[in-house]
């Protein structure tokens, strides 16, 4: 086939496949990377500079069902830049469910908070987070986490007492040995933290938001009633333009912006989607002032190269339209007009995000 | 709707509407005839394809062309009634007499049906003895001509209606419809020339959904039906939940196979084969054509449907009842409904009795 003008743009989620089956079984010293068991099962990890096209931007999608810690003997860690954890259930008719209990620590004071529902985890670049424990899985598909990292280089400091460059150094050796790329730029932190979850005081309790506090769509309906005085405002205004969802858009979706997220400059949707047919009705091609990935993810933990549905997307103001039935990842870089999505067809409920960089978000039609 | 290189092949059918004052010149008012219709012709609109057809809603009682049947064409055509009720494709809401034959031999029905008029053979009076729908039910013409001809037999024939159509068009309308001429031999209809017979019981047929004449189907039709299905084709989620499929065997060996169907649902029509999700030629030509169920609005369809054209897989996009010509040999598909507001109508015209598929990528 003819190279296509953005074809760069439209990637697959295996691009950034790990196998964590080989991670785990890399023969490194306990403690290594991705040795807990809490750890995904399953995962894709793409990032702006080998993936996405330079966007300051990495990002993960995985599935999890083991019990423990994520890291063990790695945390705290430490990134140069923001991210949002987000962990999701993969029940397509319930948006609240998550169907495990997670703990994640914070702060050098690592004050340990829980929740068992679907939650953003909001982390400022530079602050100490983790350890992360699973601590009970009753999903009996077990539940999705995905990673958005305002950097287009995945780059961690350790801080946990289990690490050392010596760990570091093997496992990077081990896995080039098995011919896998670890995308993580590891280092490791003179100061060292002892493992030490404490009880919360509510310091870092305005980073940990349940999804259900956005914008939330269900059953194919926005719940006005429960929207804040500027989520109605954003919302007569998408309204005030014609736009309404189609018939291929969202069963259950929740939005959350910069203002949701610590003030970080970002905005994301997470929603399940089962239906055919366009998803925006009142706006077709359009344009954001700044860059945005569309990720389009299956929900079946034993395959994570099954999306389950076929899609078509637009691309750029001469349309070229790109269809794919696989998980991918949509680059829409600012300015480059994109859309309509139409969904062919769907034999399992899917999952879809997108992930826009900036705190708020704007479209402006092309056409 | 985007230009492009195929863009002659996609017609709005609304440039085909007959004015109501072109349809009261005619002296149909107040009639069983058309209370809105379409009226597409090969020669006008359909860049020369032997095919004349209609699309109408029916409400009125009657006759539809008092004192002027039966009458005849150079061509054979089908005629088909069918309802509106998209969750019963075998409810049609009406009762109609139709008359075949020089005989004027009475045939009654009260489900979707066709009636098979080979080329030169008398037909019609046609009366709509009772309307039960509600909002009325729907009329097709397939007739294989470019030009709508008709010679008119009727002994009630009005020198104010051979006038009317000798008249030429009111200024601004499109015209003439249809080109008539007048029968040296006319025929009387009268309930006592009528006649009940059986000689033409082989030319109307129920349209029988296609989900039953499945499970009924002989070695030969399973055949064919498999050929259409071979190469991983399946039906999308956008298709039809039931549909009426008659080939030329059914149609007295008219070179004519069309479909007909309510679609209520999003999404592609065809699942595979291949990437484009079934785009594929005909060897012969065939017109798709979409119109929407509110009798209220003939303009209105309900739904926005995308469809490919050519091997660039060139994309169109309409909103309003539209007919899409397929020339042989020209790769179309898939076609895709992006949504649907209220369900909507399908029929294809193959001008061939049988309907040959070739996928191409």
């Amino acid at each position: 086939m003819a190279k296509r003008k953005y074809e760069h743009l439209v990637k697959p989620l295996s691009v950034g496949g790990m196998d964590m089956g080989v991670m785990k079984d890399l023969k490194m010293p306990k403690g290594a990377f991705a040795n807990g068991p809490g750890n995904a099962d399953t995962l894709v990890w793409l990032n702006g500079r080998d993936h996405l096209e330079g966007l300051n931007l990495n990002f993960t999608w995985g599935f999890y069902s083991g019990i423990g810690d994520w890291h063990t003997g790695q945390d705290p860690h430490t990134h140069p830049y923001p991210e949002c954890l987000v962990f999701v259930g993969l029940d397509s008719a319930n948006l609240n469910y998550l169907g495990a209990e997670i703990e994640i620590c914070l702060g050098e004071e690592q004050e340990a908070y829980t929740f068992d529902v679907p939650t953003v985890v909001s982390v400022p670049a530079g602050m100490p987070h983790c350890p992360l424990t699973t601590k009970r899985v009753w999903s009996p598909k077990s539940f999705g986490f995905y990673l958005a990292s305002l950097g287009a280089e995945p780059a961690t400091t350790w801080m946990g007492e289990g690490i050392s460059e010596e760990v570091m150094k093997a496992m990077q050796e081990a896995a080039a040995k098995s011919g896998r790329q670890i995308p993580m730029t590891s280092y490791v932190s003179e100061k060292r933290i002892k493992k030490n979850p404490r009880k919360p005081t509510g310091k870092y309790a305005h980073l940990i938001k349940p999804l259900n506090t956005g914008m939330v769509t269900q059953r194919g309906q926005m719940l006005l009633d429960n929207l804040k005085p500027e989520q109605k405002k954003q919302y007569d205004e998408m309204a005030k333009k014609g736009m309404k969802p189609g018939p291929g858009n969202a069963d259950h979706l929740t939005w959350l912006f910069g203002r949701d997220l610590a003030g970080l400059d970002v905005n994301f949707s997470w929603g399940f989607y089962s239906k055919p047919g366009i998803w925006h009705r009142g706006m077709g091609a359009h344009v954001h002032p700044v860059d945005e990935v569309l990720v389009f993810a299956g929900l079946d933990p034993t395959d994570i190269n099954y999306l389950g549905a076929k899609i078509e997307i637009d691309i750029g103001e001469e349309h070229e339209r790109y269809v794919f039935e696989k998980p991918t990842v949509v680059i829409c870089p600012k300015g480059v007009p994109h859309a309509p999505l139409v969904t062919r067809w769907v034999d399992k409920p899917y999952a879809s995000y997108g992930i826009i960089l900036s705190g708020e978000y704007k479209a402006t039609a092309v056409d | 709707m985007a230009k492009g290189k195929y863009e002659h092949l996609l017609k709005p059918l609304n440039i085909a509407t007959i004015p109501q004052m072109m349809r009261d010149g005619a002296g149909f008012r107040n009639t069983g005839n058309a209370d809105s219709i379409y009226w597409l012709n090969g020669k006008e609109h359909l860049e020369g394809l032997p095919l004349n057809f209609s699309w109408g809603f029916y409400t009125g009682l009657g006759d539809w062309h008092p004192g002027m049947d039966p009458h005849i064409h150079p061509y054979p055509e089908a005629l088909l009634w069918v309802g509106l009720d998209p969750d019963n494709v075998e409810y049609l809401g009406a009762k109609i007499s139709y008359c075949l034959g020089e005989e004027l031999e009475v045939h009654t029905f009260d489900k979707p049906s066709v009636v098979i008029v080979p080329a030169g053979m008398p037909h019609c009076p046609s009366i709509t003895e009772d309307v039960t729908s509600p909002i009325g039910y729907s009329f097709m013409i397939f007739s294989l001509g470019a030009e709508p001809t008709t010679t008119w037999m009727g002994a009630g024939i009005t020198d104010q209606q051979m006038a009317q159509r000798q008249q030429p068009p009111p200024e601004g309308a499109r015209g003439p419809l249809m080109v008539s001429s007048f029968s040296d031999k006319r025929i009387e209809v009268s309930p006592e020339t009528l006649t009940y017979g059986h000689k033409y019981d082989h030319l109307v047929k129920p349209l029988v959904p296609f989900k039953t004449s499945l499970e009924k189907l002989t070695p030969e039709e399973r055949a064919q039906f498999e050929k259409v299905t071979s190469g991983g084709m399946k039906v999308g989620p956008g298709n039809a939940d039931n549909l009426v499929w008659m080939y030329g065997k059914d149609l007295e060996g008219l070179e004519l196979n069309f479909t007909w169907g309510f679609y209520k649902s999003p999404g592609v029509w065809h699942r595979g084969p291949g990437d484009s999700d079934g785009a594929h030629v005909h060897p012969t030509d065939e017109v798709l054509v979409f119109v929407g169920t509110d009798p209220s609005d003939i303009d209105y369809l309900g739904a926005e449907i995308s469809i490919d054209m050519g091997e660039e897989h060139e994309r169109y996009v309409f909103d309003r009842p539209t007919a899409v010509i397929c020339p042989r040999g020209l790769p179309h598909n898939p076609v895709i409904a992006r949504y649907v507001d209220r369900p909507y109508a399908f029929f294809l015209i193959g001008l061939s009795g049988e309907h040959g598929t070739t996928y191409v990528d």
